[in-house]
């Protein structure tokens, strides 16, 4: 098989993940360059190696192509979600220990379902109350 | 002397009101309404760290033995237990719910009464592991009053209530299989199990409230509100997104005929509650049927569609929990004639409660280590007969 053929038939049946950091990002950005450097070299005299000699326009150049990139993956990307036919309202936790709320966690799930959704509206309401004793609420009014 | 005699009239005085405050202080607790109380204990729980709580849960379905931690937790709690405790004993208990409000009337307190008794619970089988079943007994009998008081004004507090008078009786059934059979013990847990059994909340009174506040909240200027609140659960099987919208924008005639659409099938329903387990599901799965058919063809059906709960999963769930009741009081009176006589009968005795699935008494099955109770009617939602085991310890 040629090395173009390998190529596609790599892209096609292994799906390549690449995940790109800092380091591989600046690994390629400077191999870039001294690709451009070479070519530059090989032309001394073109206008446009000339132009590339300068590290601004090299970095110009890039933020072109990562701009170019962005369009396209907007363009060709996943379009936003259709709204859904039913409307989701958010709940606030008192809202979802009412009786309605609490009959549909019923038939979705029975009596653990609703303790599953009591769980999370009590815990969406925060802290407890502590147990106090009388001493301790006179201790903090008086100070002592 | 007349000045005399006024002083003395004053003091005395005095002192018959001193005497009437002191008297009226001291009948001010516990106060005749039970919720007070199971507010109170709530306000005072101390909620268990995630291990506990996971520790609380295993405990609760026997995967574990109580421990240290559990017990640390409990005495943390112990004043709450014990004002919960006096609350289960006072007769009335009004939670203050104001059924105006709907579908959207808040009930934190039924999640709350079951946290608490889990702790009830957790307490019950610590002391059952020290030996000291009758406290134990009595623990699982404040379950059975406090899923009284939870009540059945609504079809989820009913719901509630029958978890907890399921969750005390596996206890009973455990502590029954596990304690030695004292007499005393076994004939005073007949009489407390009996006097609780009295008045217990009801699945038609649940249904018929439900009616009322669906009757209440199937109002053009409230539909939204109750429809957003069921959330994307609301879209059913054969209810199409056209019939949905129609149910939200339909005008004052619709929701009319809505409403009397759903008065009458859960007038059928309540009807259909009445009638033995085997029929009544029937009829109630008929009724579903129905609607979800009328609502392919009649908008009056929509909205009855939407709302109506799965009144026959519902019936199951009642006659589940009545069943394994039935199941533990026909226990106590064959541990009491074991108790009586050193044997377990050879055959059920006569006249004791029966297996609602069927109506029929349970069939007695006597085993080396104990004896079975076991169903002769068929849960209908889940193809399964039921059987309930208890051991008799040597």
């Amino acid at each position: 098989m040629k090395p173009t053929e390998n190529i596609e038939e790599f892209v096609r049946l292994e799906k390549p993940h690449v995940t790109t950091g800092e380091t591989i990002d600046k690994r390629t950005l400077n191999d870039s360059f001294a690709a451009m450097d070479e070519t530059v070299r090989a032309n001394k005299t073109s206008a446009v190696g000339i132009i590339l000699r300068s590290r601004a326009a090299k970095l110009a150049a890039a933020a072109v192509i990562i701009l170019a990139i962005g369009l396209l993956a907007i363009q060709f990307g996943p379009s936003e979600q259709e709204p859904s036919e039913t409307r989701n309202v958010a709940k606030s936790p008192a809202d979802m220990l009412s009786v309605m709320s609490l009959n549909m966690a019923y038939r979705r799930g029975g009596i653990e379902a609703v303790d599953d959704l009591s769980n999370e509206a009590f815990e969406m309401l925060g802290s407890q109350p502590a147990n106090v004793s009388i001493r301790e609420l006179l201790a903090e009014s008086n100070g002592v | 002397m007349k000045t005399a005699n006024h002083r003395l009239s004053i003091k005395m005085t005095c002192i018959l009101l001193t005497v009437l405050a002191s008297a009226s202080l001291v009948e001010a607790y516990p106060p005749d309404n039970a919720a007070v109380l199971y507010y109170k204990a709530i306000m005072i729980l101390k909620e268990p760290s995630k291990d506990v709580s996971a520790m609380i849960d295993d405990l609760r379905k026997g995967k574990i033995k109580s421990n240290d931690k559990i017990s640390q937790h409990l005495e943390e709690n112990r004043r709450a237990i014990e004002i919960v405790e006096t609350a289960a004993e006072i007769p009335t208990c009004d939670w203050g719910r104001d059924h105006s409000q709907g579908f959207d009337l808040r009930l934190p307190e039924l999640s709350k009464v079951r946290r608490v008794a889990f702790l009830l619970n957790a307490d019950a089988q610590t002391l059952a592991d020290s030996g000291n079943h009758r406290t134990a007994l009595s623990k699982c009998l404040t379950m059975h009053k406090m899923a009284r008081h939870v009540s059945d004004d609504l079809l989820i507090s009913y719901l509630v209530s029958a978890s907890l008078n399921n969750l005390a009786n596996q206890r009973i059934q455990d502590f029954l299989s596990s304690m030695p059979q004292n007499l005393e013990t076994l004939t005073w847990l007949k009489s407390q199990v009996v006097a609780i059994s009295v008045n217990a909340p009801s699945i038609k009174t649940a249904v018929a409230r439900e009616k009322e506040i669906a009757m209440q909240e199937m109002r053009k200027e409230k539909i939204d509100s109750v429809l957003d609140a069921m959330g994307a659960d609301s879209i059913k099987d054969g209810i199409t997104a056209d019939a949905y919208e129609k149910g939200r924008r339909g005008d004052r005639k619709f929701f009319k005929d809505s409403r009397d659409y759903y008065a009458k099938i859960t007038d059928d329903a309540i009807v259909a509650l009445d009638l033995p387990y085997q029929q009544s599901h029937r009829r109630l799965d008929e009724l579903n049927d129905r609607v979800q058919k009328d609502a392919k063809e009649n908008p009056a059906a929509v909205l009855t569609a939407l709302l109506t709960p799965a009144v026959s999963r519902i019936r199951t769930a009642e006659t589940k929990a009545r069943t394994f009741f039935n199941a533990v009081k026909a226990a106590i009176d064959i541990y009491i004639i074991k108790a009586k006589t050193g044997w377990l009968p050879d055959t059920l005795p006569a006249g004791l409660p029966r297996d609602l699935f069927s109506g029929k008494d349970f069939e007695y099955e006597k085993k080396k280590d104990g004896f079975v109770l076991r169903c002769r009617g068929k849960d209908l939602d889940k193809d399964e007969i039921y059987q309930y085991e208890f051991k008799v310890p040597k």
